[in-house]
């Protein structure tokens, strides 16, 4: 997007529920929960907000008209309303969507909502390649693709067996220090239990992967101008955003572990004019640890092969040179679904509010954001995103 | 076990050839380049694709050994599970029928249309002679 790095956009607010393994509760229940608290922590009345962007949930399954009859369980009335289904990419998504819809003029304030009970009730249903020849072929979810993954690096890099094991301890240093992620994840981790935790699939452990769970996240969005003009103090800019769906189609470069990043990273910097080195911190969408160093060598981190190198020369805890998930990402504090991606949001924005307590990063003055959603067939994922996010001086 | 193809539409004579145990393909109209899965449109231009016969042969390319499953699977477990490079190209995700030890990346491979799920539910792969 061209029009993020004259600051014109600011993230004002945020908020987020419990992480619940198997809550009971419904999608529209945790959202309340969710809205109720940004609405008290922003001041701002729920009769103000005017647009709306959802993620979807897979607990609501195939409900045609799901964000409409969001917004009205909400209480919301608004000009302009999507649900945005990019999978895991979706929560980052909306808030670029969101600016999009400020600066077309199709509303001034912006709820961007992010809501899932999928670990109470999973009603979703993907039809085209998964029914048809993934699920008849023995495909047993986003693990096998993530395992036949690894096992590509494997065979091409080696891997990196050390640094995903220092990568889980990282993240879950950070869940120890985040009341709000799964109960039954905070619980201290040493590598040697990552290393001995169970194969579910030749070369995936167990801790490679997430854990689903129901949980929401809420952020509001507006004009900086207006932001200005209610008397907020604190604003977070989004500054740069480039999305990818489905990279590469006929896969040219004859890479299957090529994705979206080698696109999407250097657009994002490009537009900002930033490079890796300026970044403070990463908010990296970690459905798999796998996917942590794919990024770092597809955004610009460094080569391909790289980056357990690189992850064992740096320190990505909270009080690290380059923090990375500091609440324990989706892979140490839970995958709320389609909402996941909230998780990864709403740490970096508590982190650039500098409200993250006792984790609090030293140096929080900007942060890069990402997202993968989807799974395609026989390669990797769907959808790359990165936001670059700059606190206001 | 049972697995039936809701609805068979782009990819109908892929399901067809699977009851007569032929492995039917998509080929580019102009370059001859074969896709999987089934599209509406060639990946590699718009000369519009044609359904042609495969020989059912490939490699391994990459190989886990699935510890999980698909419902309809659920008793199978533990299987290999491989992305299969077709000879004509593209590849493909599919169970080998063989003991996971036994395989390797690289390995030849070709449809095992003795296995009954090749021809109801999905092409099982085994290692070639």
């Amino acid at each position: 997007m061209k029009t993020l790095a004259d600051r014109s956009i600011a993230i004002v607010g945020y908020a987020e529920t419990k992480l619940v393994r198997r809550s009971g509760r419904t999608a529209l229940s945790l959202a309340g929960e969710a809205v109720d608290r940004l609405l008290a922590q922003t001041g701002i009345e729920r009769s103000r907000i005017d647009g709306f962007a959802t993620t979807l949930a897979m607990s609501e399954g195939g409900n045609p008209f799901y964000s409409n009859l969001l917004a009205e369980g909400l209480g919301l009335s608004v000009t302009w309303c999507q649900a945005t289904e990019i999978g895991g990419a979706s929560s980052g998504g909306n808030i670029a969507r969101a600016a999009a819809a400020i600066q077309a003029g199709l509303c001034d304030i912006v709820l961007c909502l992010a809501s899932d009970a999928v670990s109470t009730v999973d009603r979703s249903v993907q039809s085209g390649h998964r029914t048809e020849y993934c699920d008849p072929a023995g495909y047993a979810g986003p693990l096998s693709a993530f395992a036949l993954l690894s096992n590509v690096y494997d065979r091409r890099h080696g891997l990196p067996h050390d640094a995903l094991a220092r990568l889980a301890v990282t993240q879950r240093e950070g869940a120890l220090l985040n009341e709000n992620a799964c109960e039954v994840l905070r619980r201290p981790l040493t590598e040697r239990d990552y290393l001995d935790s169970k194969i579910v699939s030749d070369p995936l452990r167990i801790l490679d992967c997430v854990m689903r769970c129901d949980g929401a996240s809420a952020v509001l969005v507006m004009s900086t101008r207006r932001a200005r003009e209610m008397g907020f103090q604190k604003l977070v800019h989004p500054v740069a955003y480039a999305e990818r769906i489905n990279f590469d189609p006929p896969e040219a470069c004859g890479d299957m572990l090529r994705t979206g990043f080698t696109d999407v990273g250097p657009r994002a910097f490009g537009a900002v004019g930033w490079k890796p080195s300026d970044v403070k911190m990463l908010h990296w969408y970690d459905d798999f640890l796998i996917a942590l160093i794919l990024q770092l060598e597809q955004t610009g981190f460094c080569g391909p092969g790289e980056g357990g190198a690189f992850v064992m020369a740096h320190d990505m805890t909270w009080h690290g040179d380059l923090p990375l998930n500091t609440g324990g990402g989706q892979i140490s504090a839970g995958q709320p679904g389609l909402a996941g991606g909230g998780v990864n949001l709403v740490e970096c924005l508590r982190q650039m509010f500098g409200e993250a307590g006792a984790r609090q990063v030293r140096d929080a003055s900007n942060a890069m954001l990402s997202g993968i959603g989807v799974i395609q067939y026989a390669r990797t994922w769907g959808t790359s995103t990165v936001m670059l996010l700059e606190r206001s001086q | 076990m049972s697995t039936t193809h809701p609805l068979p539409d782009v990819g109908a004579p892929f399901v067809e050839g699977l009851r007569e145990g032929r492995l039917m393909l998509q080929f580019d109209r102009a370059s001859g380049r074969a896709q999987f899965y089934p599209r509406p449109q060639s990946l590699y231009g718009e000369a519009g694709v044609e359904w042609r016969e495969a020989s059912g042969r490939g490699a391994i390319f990459a190989l886990t050994l699935s510890r999980v499953a698909p419902p309809q699977l659920a008793g199978a477990a533990p299987y290999p599970l491989a992305l299969v490079q077709l000879v004509e190209g593209p590849r493909m995700l599919a169970r080998v029928n063989a003991p996971y030890e036994r395989l390797a990346v690289g390995q030849a491979v070709e449809v095992d249309w003795s296995h009954p799920d090749s021809r109801r539910a999905f092409p099982v792969f085994r290692p070639s002679d």
